[in-house]
This record gives structure tokens, C-alpha cells and sequence, in this order.
């Protein structure tokens, strides 16, 4: 068959095209990775088989508990309908624990037995692609698995004793638990080398986790149950600011999400690729930053010998806070331009516009810096959600100040340290670009951290203002708040000029230093550009002198 | 369209792939040979970005294979010698997955995947499920993924192995349909006889570096003059008087070696070319029965059992 009848059986599709714009955006937006897992899962006699014993142990359960309850003397409906929801709490447990985890603990390793693997990375899909694809059709299966226990669930409102609240609760966090229980088996899936190891591995992670992890999900609800207090475990133990209390679980579990979704993704690039920057940057801050808190905490109680100044947990745990975001941080604006170093395609294309409008193309450093921008905008926006439903303001967080400027301080910041990054990546290019992430990571450690302690600004003497200060990350600004009185960090308008508004310097400074150092890294990469125009010309004369 | 510069792919103290040079040009059929652990399976890894080689590069429509390897897959499709197939799913849906996966617009994707269809006559078997295809079948299915985001180069690695003869020959002409189509092919293979109808050029790889590279003719010529002697067939009517041609040459300059064959002589001559007609003259002059002569041709098997000494890397 030659190209003519090539294109004429293309003219005579079978399926001609008639959707319009906006569904084709969509069409073209679904992950294909997804969508053929759910065809060829939802297709299987062994979904349907799972996904119906599921149920029956949920409904058995339920009528079980339901006889059981009913049968004791003296019990009021309220505890019927409470003792029917702690049941199926236990036993939606249960099930993340077991079919959770079967989702994906072999769909990696799979394909590499299947031999399909080499098919998939040589096609024009992303690892990230690939594993958001394989993680969106387990979450998918998942959350069919959750929602279909509704129903069952319902039961209890006959009896009161429930609110609508705590079961959404309870359902929230159920489907937290199970997108972390998915992301762990993704990534036991890509570590082991056979499927039964993989499988093992993956159901022992998740056990075990489950059998540490569960009993705080437990007492919580429990404790809302019972005693009408959601708070009661977090706060009980540590008296802390109440916004904390939201904070730190929240933190702390997408940084346990982010964790294994890198290590699979890293797992999946080429060996070229795989430097796992993110990953060494993510472990090098997690480090750095237990070794800060413990110098701060160190120095802090020399300091209380000398000064008297007594320590409080809730600075403990606002530096854990602190930490933990900054942690999450780094690793976008400190991985992102390192991994896709100075001018992207557009540059390579047309090099000629960049003396002018250098800082358009901040070299990688826009995708850093837009990144976790908008992370940070989101946990912003969600601490100022949750803090709300639960009837807890933070003083000064809702100030006009607070919700448009610092913002925009904290974003240029990042705009700034996203483009440095970028810059010394490319400066200090080794032969594998070693160094480059350690002296970039220092450099912004020990240099630009502290740049953005002067623009920072305290509110109504009680909050932090600048939400995500990284005063306290750097090891140097520990030691000198360690010398520092503690209590004159928290006086109003603690910067260098207290009398301007100091905030809007701040933007404008890193801004124009993001516009100088982008236009040093587009001189120096075009500096690169032509010494390997000028080797590829000498190898040519060389080999044209050859054949001769 | 494909050159290749001092590749090196080292696996501990063991060189697979040693120095290889080698340059592809556009539209052509390019024969990839070597005994088994010689190293061709490596060198295609590192061609479709699946390894890094040690030392040296390769730049594949002008893309380096380090340095753009999401450019390279884009204009690559590429076939391992074994691959699997995803079960629970037809055969329109297993090439849609994949052209989902090349980015191929959706306007274009239906008709796209009818045309690859149509070109591996899979039309009629749209809705099989591609877990119930034969061992061919499933060869032009892979075949027919690898041409749907129209890729330049076609990285083919055993594509006729385990088939049977028919299966052989359509993958056959399915090779020479498309280099007609403007693609370049880079095959590798066993089956000698296979490769010698389809390719323009071939490479000999042995012990991880290449013995020979060039085009096929040239190669056999070059094999053939460099040699000190050829054979040089003679047939004789009903093989009458053999003997006493046999006793004729024996007399005659040059000539190594005369063995009977049925009925036809087989001579190993070590004279030069244009003194062969010597020994027809001579023949006739005795008159000796002489229906037909040739000279024995270099096929790729030859040339590969000469070049080769079937030593692993």
C-alpha cells in the first residue's frame, strides 16, 4: 500500500471529528495513561469482584454492628448512630489498607515484566505524565471504592448522633489517606525488581503505616464524636496557636505525598536526567533544617541561661512551620531552574531579542518561581480556609496588608531566588553539574535567606506577618536571633527602616535584582552558545583536512 | 539522518559497544548485523534515549541523543526485539493510546490511526482485542504504533524474528513500502537473507565494534577483489566429458583446485579476471561441451561468515 492510499484511507475515517474547540481541549487533556487503566481495569471480572466484596463487608459489617448495638439495654439512638459510624470509620480503614494499595503497588514493575515499559518511556510522555496518569486511575478506582460506602453510611442519620460535618470530615480524610497509601505503592512499584517484592514491600509499608498512622485519624474522630472537640488530640498534648494545629498536619502531609511522587518520577527519567536534584535538595533541607532547629533550640537555651528568657513550645512549633513550608519551597525554586537550566526553547530560537527583554526569559527560573508562587498562594489560601471553618482568626492575618503584599513580597522573592538558582547552575557548570546544587543551595542558605529578613514586618505585635519568613531557616539568622534579645523580634515594625512602608522596597529590590542577574545568565549563556559554535566549526575543518 | 560518533557503552569492565562511527542518510535502509551478544541490541537502546552511552553521541536528525532526548523520541519510532501488549483492549483503542501519548491532535488522531491501519491491513480487525493476535500480528501492530506520530527514523530491532514465512514477507514489503514513503529505517537482524532483499547498506558488528559499514554492493566487491583467488563455475552438456576437461585444467596455469559437481565443474582459480576467457579457449579447443560458466557472487551471508568470527563481546 503506497502514501496515496495511506492518505485515502485517512480521508475515509471511520471517525470523523466533529467536536468543537473546547471539547477537543479536553480530549487532548486527558492523561492516556489514565484512561487506558480504566479501560482495561473496569473492563476486568476482578474490579467488579473486589468492588463488590468491598461492599458486602461494609454493608455485613453495618447490620452486624447495627444487631450488636441494638441488642445491649439502655442504649439511646444517639449512641446507636455513633456506634454505627465508628464501625464503618474502622472499616473504610480496613479496606484503604487492603485494596488501596493493590491499585498500584505493581502497575510500574508490571510494565516492565509486560515488557510495555520501553514503549511507554520512548513515547512522548513525561515520567511525571506517566506517573500522574498511573496515580489518577488508582485514585480514581479508589475514590469509586469511598463513595459507594455512602449509602451504607447513612444509615446512622436514622439514628442521630452524627452530623453532616463529621462525615465529611471523615471522608476527607479517608480519601488523604488513600491518595498517600496510592503514592507509596507507586513508588514500591518502581523500587523492588520483580512484582511479588513489590507487592510485599508495598502491603508492608502500608500496614505499618497504618498501624502507627491510624490511631491519631481514630482519636480525632473519636474525639469529635464524643466529646465535640476536633481539636482535642492536636491541642491537648502541646497548647499551641490553634492556626498551628492545622497547619502542621496539613504541612506535614503533602510533604509525605510529595516525597514518593519524586522518587517514582526520578525513577522513571533517563539515566542522563536522573540526578534526583529535587530529591538530594529535598533530604539536603530536611537535614539543614532539623540541624537549624536544634542549633536555634541549642543556642536559644544558652541564651535563656544568661538572659532568663524561658522557651516556648508555640516557637517551636512555628519554626517547625516555618521550616517545613521553606522545605517545600526549596525544592521549586532551588530544583526547577537546576534541572532545566538557563534559556529555554525560545531562546535557543531566537537569541537576537534577548539583550533586551532578557528578564522575560528568566532562565527556568518562571517555572520555579509560578510554581511556588501558586503552591504558596494555595497553602495560604487553605490555613485561611481552614483557620475560618473552625472559627479561628490569627491577628493580622486578615489584614489588607497581609493578603495583597506580602504575597507579592514573598513572590518576588522567590522570583528572585528562582533566578540566581538558575544563574549559578549555569555559572558553576561542572562536567555532571555536581556542585552547582550544593553551591547554589548554600549561597541561598547563607546569602539570600537573610535578604529577605529586613522586608520583613511584624502586625499588631503578635503575628508574623511575612508568613513564610525564612529568618529562621538560615543557619546564620538562627545563631544571631539566638544572640538577639527574643523579645525584639516581636515589636511592631521590626525592620531596618521602620518608618516606610518597607514591604514595597522589597518587591521593587528583588525585582530589579532578578532583571540584573537574568541579563548576566543570558550574556553568559550566549558567551557558551558561541564557544561551541566555534568547537563544532574546528572539528569540522579537522575532519574535512582528514579526507583530503 | 543518523550519525554516530565514537559511541561507547561500557557494563562494568565489559565493553559492549566500542567507538562506533557510522553515518545514516535520509530515506535509507540501513542493515544492522552482528552475532548474538555482539552488541546491536545496546547500540538501538542508546539510538532510542533508553541508555546513555559512556563516551561518544549520536545525533538523530540533528538531535543530540543526550542532550534532546525528548526531540530524538519525537522524530524516532522505535520497535524492541521484545515487547509485550496491553490486555483488555482493541486494537483502534491500543493505537489510540499510543497516539494519545505522541501529543497527535485530536482533529487528526481518528483519522491518523485508520491511515496506520489501513497501511498494516488492521482495518477489518479494529475491534480485536490485541491480547487474541498472533505473533505477526502483533509484530505490524508495533509496527503500525510506531508510525503514528509519522516519525523520520524507524528504529527496528528483530522486527521479522519468530515469524513465520508469509508474516515475513509482508513485513517485508510493509519495510520497503515505507522507505518509499521517505523514511529511514535502521533494521537489525538474524536472518541474513531477509535483510539482503530490503537493505541499501549494512554494518558488521562484532565484539561491540564494527567490521564493515558501508553499501551492500561495494562491500561485496570489495570482499571479492580483495581476495586472491575466486570460484568460477562451469557446466557442461549432460556433464559429458568431465573427466577430460578435469585432466585439461589440471595442465592449465593458476588454477588451485578442480572438483566435480554433478554436472558441472567447480574451479578455484587464482589467475586474474581478464585471463579467465583462457580457459574457455582452451576447453573448446578440445572440444569440450561447455552450456554455461559463472563466477561465484559474495550474498550477505558470506560476506558476514568472512567478515566474522562469531566472537562475543
Amino acid at each position: 500500500m503506497d502514501k496515496e492510499t495511506m492518505n485515502q484511507a485517512q480521508e475515509n475515517a471511520l471517525h470523523p471529528q466533529n467536536h468543537g474547540s473546547f471539547l477537543e481541549k479536553i480530549d487532548s487533556g486527558l492523561n492516556p495513561i489514565w484512561l487506558l487503566e480504566l479501560r482495561t481495569t473496569l473492563r476486568s471480572g476482578r474490579f467488579f469482584a473486589s468492588f463488590s466484596f468491598a461492599l458486602f463487608i461494609c454493608v455485613a459489617a453495618i447490620v452486624f454492628a447495627l444487631l450488636v448495638l441494638a441488642s445491649e439495654h439502655r442504649v439511646t439512638p444517639d449512641q446507636i448512630g455513633k456506634g454505627l459510624f465508628s464501625t464503618f470509620f474502622f472499616l473504610e480503614l480496613f479496606i484503604l489498607c487492603v485494596f488501596f494499595p493493590a491499585f498500584t503497588c505493581t502497575s510500574i514493575i508490571s510494565e516492565k515484566e509486560r515488557k510495555t515499559f520501553d514503549l511507554l518511556i520512548t513515547s512522548d510522555m513525561k515520567p511525571h505524565r506517566i506517573v500522574f496518569g498511573k496515580f489518577l486511575a488508582a485514585y480514581t478506582y479508589g475514590f469509586l471504592f469511598i463513595i459507594a460506602s455512602m449509602p451504607i453510611v447513612m444509615i446512622a442519620f436514622l439514628f442521630g448522633g452524627v452530623s453532616v460535618f463529621i462525615v465529611a470530615f471523615s471522608y476527607a480524610l479517608l480519601l488523604a489517606l488513600g491518595m498517600l497509601f496510592i503514592l507509596y505503592s507507586l513508588w514500591a512499584s518502581t523500587y523492588y525488581k520483580s512484582t511479588v517484592r513489590s507487592i510485599i514491600g508495598s502491603y508492608t509499608m502500608i500496614l505499618t503505616y497504618s498501624f502507627f498512622g491510624s490511631f491519631p485519624l481514630v482519636w480525632l474522630i473519636m474525639d469529635y464524636l464524643y466529646y465535640n472537640n476536633l481539636l482535642l488530640f492536636f491541642s491537648k498534648p502541646f497548647h499551641v496557636d490553634q492556626v498551628m494545629v492545622v497547619l502542621i498536619p496539613v504541612l506535614s502531609f503533602l510533604c509525605l505525598c510529595i516525597l514518593p511522587y519524586l522518587l517514582t518520577t526520578n525513577s522513571l527519567k533517563p539515566i542522563s536526567k536522573n540526578r534526583t536534584t529535587s530529591l538530594k535538595i529535598f533530604y539536603a533541607v530536611s537535614i539543614l533544617t532539623l540541624s537549624s532547629l536544634f542549633c536555634y533550640w541549642g543556642l536559644n537555651y544558652l541564651n535563656r541561661l544568661n538572659i532568663g528568657q524561658k522557651i516556648q513550645e508555640s516557637n517551636v512549633m512555628f519554626i517547625i512551620a516555618n521550616s517545613v513550608i521553606s522545605c517545600i519551597l526549596l525544592i521549586g525554586c532551588v530544583g526547577f531552574p537546576l534541572q532545566s537550566t538557563v534559556p529555554g526553547i525560545a531562546f535557543e530560537k531566537k537569541p537576537s531579542l534577548f539583550p533586551t527583554f532578557s528578564w522575560l526569559l528568566a532562565p527556568g527560573a518562571w517555572s520555579g518561581a509560578m510554581y511556588m508562587g501558586s503552591f504558596s498562594l494555595l497553602c495560604y489560601m487553605l490555613i485561611l480556609f481552614f483557620a475560618g471553618c473552625l472559627g479561628f482568626y490569627a491577628v493580622g492575618w486578615a489584614h489588607q496588608d497581609c493578603f495583597i503584599t506580602l504575597p507579592l513580597v514573598f513572590w518576588s522573592f522567590l522570583f528572585f531566588v528562582s533566578v540566581s538558582c538558575s544563574y549559578f547552575s549555569l555559572h558553576y557548570k561542572t562536567e555532571k553539574g555536581k556542585w552547582s546544587a550544593a553551591i547554589t543551595l548554600v549561597t541561598v542558605l547563607v546569602v539570600f535567606i537573610p535578604l529577605l529578613f529586613p522586608f520583613s514586618m511584624i502586625i499588631d505585635n503578635k503575628f508574623q506577618a511575612s508568613l513564610w519568613n525564612f529568618s529562621l531557616f538560615s543557619p546564620i539568622l538562627c545563631a544571631i536571633s539566638a544572640v538577639v534579645k527574643f523579645e525584639a523580634r516581636e515589636r511592631v515594625n521590626m525592620n531596618l527602616f521602620s518608618q516606610i512602608p518597607i514591604h514595597y522596597l522589597g518587591i521593587l529590590f528583588y525585582l530589579l535584582a532578578s532583571l540584573w542577574i537574568s541579563r548576566k545568565a543570558v550574556i553568559l549563556h550566549k558567551k557558551e552558545i558561541l564557544e561551541v559554535q566555534r568547537r563544532k566549526e574546528s572539528f569540522k575543518r579537522l575532519q574535512e583536512k582528514k579526507i583530503d | 539522518m543518523i550519525r554516530i560518533r565514537n559511541l561507547t557503552k561500557k557494563f562494568g569492565e565489559l565493553y559492549a559497544v566500542k567507538n562506533l562511527n557510522m553515518d545514516i542518510g535520509a530515506g535509507e535502509i540501513f542493515g544492522f548485523i552482528g552475532p548474538n551478544g555482539a552488541g546491536k541490541t545496546t547500540t538501538i537502546r542508546m539510538l532510542s534515549t533508553l541508555l546513555d552511552p559512556d563516551e561518544g553521541t549520536a545525533w538523530i536528525d540533528g538531535y543530540c541523543i543526550q542532550t534532546h532526548q525528548e526531540e530524538v523520541r519525537r522524530k524516532i519510532g522505535y520497535m524492541p526485539d521484545y515487547f509485550g501488549v496491553y490486555e483488555g483492549v482493541t486494537v483502534w483503542e491500543y493505537l489510540e493510546f499510543f497516539a494519545r501519548a505522541y501529543k497527535v491532535p485530536a482533529k487528526e488522531r481518528n483519522k491518523i490511526i485508520d491511515g496506520c491501519m489501513a497501511l498494516t491491513d488492521f482495518t477489518k480487525l479494529s475491534s480485536k482485542l490485541v491480547s487474541t493476535l498472533s505473533k505477526g500480528m502483533t509484530q505490524r501492530l508495533c509496527l503500525a504504533k510506531t508510525l503514528l506520530h509519522d516519525p523520520k527514523v524507524l528504529i527496528l530491532d528483530e522486527p521479522a524474528s519468530g515469524l513465520d514465512p508469509r508474516a515475513r514477507i509482508e513485513i517485508r514489503t510493509l519495510l520497503k513500502e515505507l522507505s518509499r514513503m521517505g523514511k529511514t529505517i535502521f533494521l537489525s537482524s538474524h536472518i541474513l537473507t531477509e535483510l539482503a532483499d530490503v537493505v541499501d547498506s549494512i554494518g558488521i558488528l562484532e565484539k561491540g565494534s564494527m567490521v564493515v559499514n558501508g553499501n551492500l554492493e561495494a562491500i561485496s566487491k570489495a570482499i571479492s577483489s580483495s581476495s586472491s583467488s575466486f570460484t568460477i563455475f562451469l557446466s557442461l552438456f549432460q556433464g559429458q566429458k568431465k573427466e577430460q576437461a578435469k585432466e585439461l585444467l589440471e595442465k592449465f596455469p593458476n588454477i588451485l583446485k578442480i572438483e566435480i559437481q554433478g554436472d558441472r565443474l567447480e574451479i578455484q582459480y587464482a589467475g586474474k579476471e581478464e585471463e579467465i576467457y583462457q580457459i574457455l579457449k582452451h576447453l573448446t579447443n578440445h572440444d569440450i561441451p561447455i552450456t554455461g560458466m559463472s563466477r561465484e557472487e559474495k550474498n550477505l551471508e558470506d560476506i558476514f561468515m568472512q567478515l566474522t568470527k562469531g566472537e562475543v563481546s
